[in-house]
């Protein structure tokens, strides 16, 4: 009796993971943008991070460099999260963390993923590439303080080019189908 | 020869100009020139080109804070490099003179856009008279990856194009005015820009000439 309720709750085979977060790193290690899509703190998103860009630094040591490709794959498998990662040859690393506990730890195919990390690079690489985005302007649109009177044209213009970057971020997320 | 007299009538009585066969084959033919000399031209990589022109459109907004002088200023580079543009083209294509503007908008669109920009605009909208037409570009080499911010609302981004044309012309004894009427960046389907030919330059002779 207790092992059928037990069969009962757990969640069918297939059910989707949901990704909790976003994440782009640069070149140095330094965070260019941080989403979260479910309800949780920022912190241990950027621990979640943090522990991945090891994973990241093992790739990029001498001996391995060769064989490397741009996929990483499933980097960490933590607290019910798994961390994928993909490396651009500009060395700017993309992070999914995928919330695995409610599918039953069921871990996506990797062609899947690949797909993902690589829509979301793609994402980063058109905003870059717009003439008017200014170069060493962050990705990541400042969080709102109330009372900040609306800064000069070129600021503005910088604004509106994070905040739909990270209108595409989401947008690729939603459409995303893990499975 | 009755044969051709009757095709003749029954092409009047279609309702269609009884030259309504020949820009069929004319296009075929310029679609043809325009692919041979594409292929025999030198490439350069469109990724480079984009964010090249990119660059320039961004550092001219920087620079002049009024968007209309933006405008301008890329209409006559692009009137500048149409002067020049021309003599490249009829070297490297060679095309006879035209007898229309109808079949100048054609040799435009499919051997000229075709060997510089290697896309082909649909010509359409032609106006009563067929001294007006439209350019639309379904996809838009310059345009790739470019969002414009609000702050840029009014810009012409592909007025160095319509510059271009204006200039080749020119050097062709066409005056024309072109511009952009609408812009796939402002949010509509498609760019569009309008060529409408003014008249045709005459050799101007100056007073001071005599003839001895």
């Amino acid at each position: 009796c207790g092992l059928r309720r037990a069969a009962r709750e757990r969640p069918r085979w297939g059910a989707m993971a949901r990704t909790a977060a976003v994440a782009l790193v640069d070149a140095q290690n330094a965070p260019l943008f941080l989403k979260r899509f479910d309800a949780g703190e920022d912190l241990d998103l950027l621990f979640t991070v943090h522990s991945a860009l090891d994973s990241f630094e093992e790739t990029m040591l001498p001996g391995r460099k060769a064989a490397r490709k741009s996929y990483l794959g499933l980097l960490n498998l933590i607290d019910g999260q798994a961390v994928y990662g993909f490396l651009s040859n500009t060395l700017v690393k993309t992070i999914v963390v995928l919330d695995v506990a409610a599918s039953g730890f069921a871990v996506p195919s990797d062609t899947v993923m690949e797909d993902l990390l690589k829509r979301l690079y793609n994402c980063y690489v058109a905003t870059i590439s717009n003439p008017f985005f200014e170069l060493g302007t962050p990705l990541q649109a400042p969080s709102a303080k109330g009372g900040d009177a609306p800064a000069a044209g070129s600021h503005e213009a910088q604004l509106e080019l994070q905040r739909s970057f990270e209108r595409r971020i989401s947008a690729v997320v939603q459409a995303a189908v893990i499975a | 020869w009755r044969a051709p007299a009757s095709k003749q009538s029954e092409r009047s009585a279609r309702g269609r100009p009884a030259s309504a066969a020949a820009p069929s084959t004319m296009q075929n033919r310029y679609t043809r020139l325009g692919e041979t000399c594409y292929g025999k031209l030198d490439k350069i990589s469109a990724e480079l080109f984009t964010l090249t022109y990119g660059a320039l459109v961004a550092d001219l907004v920087r620079n002049y804070k009024d968007v209309d002088e933006v405008n301008g200023k890329l209409e006559q580079m692009g009137y500048n490099i149409g002067l020049r543009l021309i003599d490249e083209f009829l070297a490297k294509s060679g095309v006879p003179r035209c007898g229309s503007f109808r079949e100048s908008a054609e040799i435009i669109s499919r051997v000229g856009f075709k060997m510089f920009l290697n896309v082909t605009p649909e010509v359409g909208n032609w106006n009563e008279q067929g001294t007006s037409c439209t350019f639309a570009l379904e996809d838009n080499p310059l345009e790739d990856f470019v969002e414009l911010p609000s702050s840029a609302k009014g810009l012409k981004y592909c007025n160095l194009l319509c510059g271009v044309l204006r200039g080749a012309l020119e050097s062709v004894h066409l005056a024309v005015e072109s511009e952009i009427v609408s812009d796939a960046l402002m949010g509509d389907a498609r760019t569009e820009i309008r060529l409408t030919l003014k008249h045709i330059i005459e050799d101007q002779t100056n007073e001071d000439y005599h003839d001895e």
